[in-house]
């Protein structure tokens, strides 16, 4: 499933989460480099905005506040006392998304100095005596749905980039059924709820279908 | 293909999101209405302060920005510690690096003021004396004691994905309603 965390990394010099985001989509894998980098532009601004509003990103996991006693000594050093993992802003400045060459991206913070703070926070040695503030998610675990949808439009981007529709046959379609069925040729492995998203997405094929006369037959 | 990421463009020191006709409506003036444009600068605005708040530029490859010079130095008594701002901005703080002094925002507020063209909207360098004093020396680096710190694209830059995603979803909503 696109967007699946496949694996986690942990060395001295990097934590990381590994996603996996075209599995099952048809995207060849000449194009998947490019859109990849855009899913990790975006994954950057929203990781850094959760957790500068002192928020996990990651579904089902939320930060702890800051003990009294923390609280207190941020504040007295001018920072603000929630918990948004920044104290000097070195962890933050180390944490980075990557694009590895299949396509795949990689939140994480890299940098030998700065790999065992995240671990404290995302604990993935299972060795963190601190209170739990996972921004990096686990195998199994996804980022939360407004951060995933985003994920999931960039991906539909990808599903959509260079289709031509078949013109002719849409306009000649003149059931609901038959234009869904056309529709499934051109993206094949996505459901119509999915296909509804991807045209949805993009002004060019939105526009297309709009002049073959199906969109208020795709209920769009 | 979608011709939509090509519309954004920056020049010296403005951006310009020009949003494209379609085939079935090449008349800008009725696909990018005055709500389009108003919606265009509200949200572009909205999600860069969003990132500026937490210390990062919208600006696509700058990241977050650097420190203050009280960290950057090592000096205790560098912006935001030193006496003239604890004096006047008493709430100030160290980290994050959010650009702002106080609730009012006079030079964030300003340079995402937008100016209404044809096809969207046009913003950056304000056209006030002092706020551009500033614009050159936060985004453009012009200043030889202050880091650069970019919060509008120039110079061919373009936003982060995030801020991609919001304005292509504004010009997505207005073609569905064109076309339904």
């Amino acid at each position: 499933m696109p967007g699946t965390v496949k694996k986690t990394n942990l060395t001295s010099d990097e934590i990381s989460s590994e996603i996996d985001l075209f599995e099952g989509t048809g995207v060849p894998r000449s194009k998947r480099k490019r859109f990849a980098r855009r899913v990790a532009d975006f994954l950057k601004d929203e990781i850094l905005k959760s957790v500068g509003n002192a928020k996990s990103p990651v579904s089902g996991e939320r930060f702890p506040g800051l003990s009294k006693s923390y609280k207190e000594f941020k504040q007295k050093q001018n920072r603000p006392g929630k918990a948004n993992l920044e104290f000097t802003g070195d962890m933050l400045d180390a944490f980075d998304v990557k694009v590895t060459d299949q396509g795949r991206v990689k939140p994480g913070v890299f940098g030998s100095s700065e790999v065992g703070k995240a671990d404290g926070h995302n604990n993935f040695s299972g060795e963190s005596t601190l209170r739990k503030r996972r921004f990096l998610p686990d195998e199994d675990q996804k980022f939360k749905s407004d951060i995933q949808s985003g994920i999931d439009e960039i991906i539909n981007e990808a599903i959509a980039d260079g289709v031509k529709l078949p013109v002719r046959r849409l306009k000649n379609a003149g059931t609901r059924a038959e234009a869904v069925s056309i529709l499934k040729d051109v993206f094949p492995g996505s459901t119509f709820p999915q296909i509804r998203n991807i045209i949805l997405g993009d002004e060019a094929l939105l526009e297309t279908l709009s002049r073959t006369g199906v969109l208020p037959l795709l209920g769009l | 293909m979608s011709k939509f990421r090509k519309t954004i463009r920056s020049g010296k020191t403005k951006i310009k999101i020009d949003l494209p006709s379609l085939e079935t409506l090449s008349d800008k003036k009725k696909l990018v209405t005055t709500a389009v444009k108003k919606e265009l600068e509200r949200k572009i605005r909205d999600k860069s302060l969003e990132l500026v708040s937490v210390g990062k530029s919208p600006v696509k490859g700058v990241g977050r920005f650097k420190a203050y010079a009280t960290q950057r130095n090592d000096d205790p008594r560098g912006y935001p510690n030193d006496s003239n701002t604890r004096s006047k901005f008493p709430g100030k703080k160290t980290r994050p690096v959010n650009l702002k002094l106080s609730n009012d925002m006079p030079y964030l507020k300003a340079i995402f003021k937008a100016k209404f063209t044809d096809g969207g909207i046009e913003i950056g360098k304000p056209s006030d004396k002092l706020l551009a004093k500033l614009f050159e020396a936060h985004n453009e680096g012009e200043h030889d004691d202050v880091p650069q710190r970019k919060v509008i694209p120039t110079g061919g830059d373009t936003f982060t994905e995030s801020i991609i995603l919001a304005i292509k979803n504004i010009y997505l909503k207005r073609i569905k309603n064109v076309l339904s």
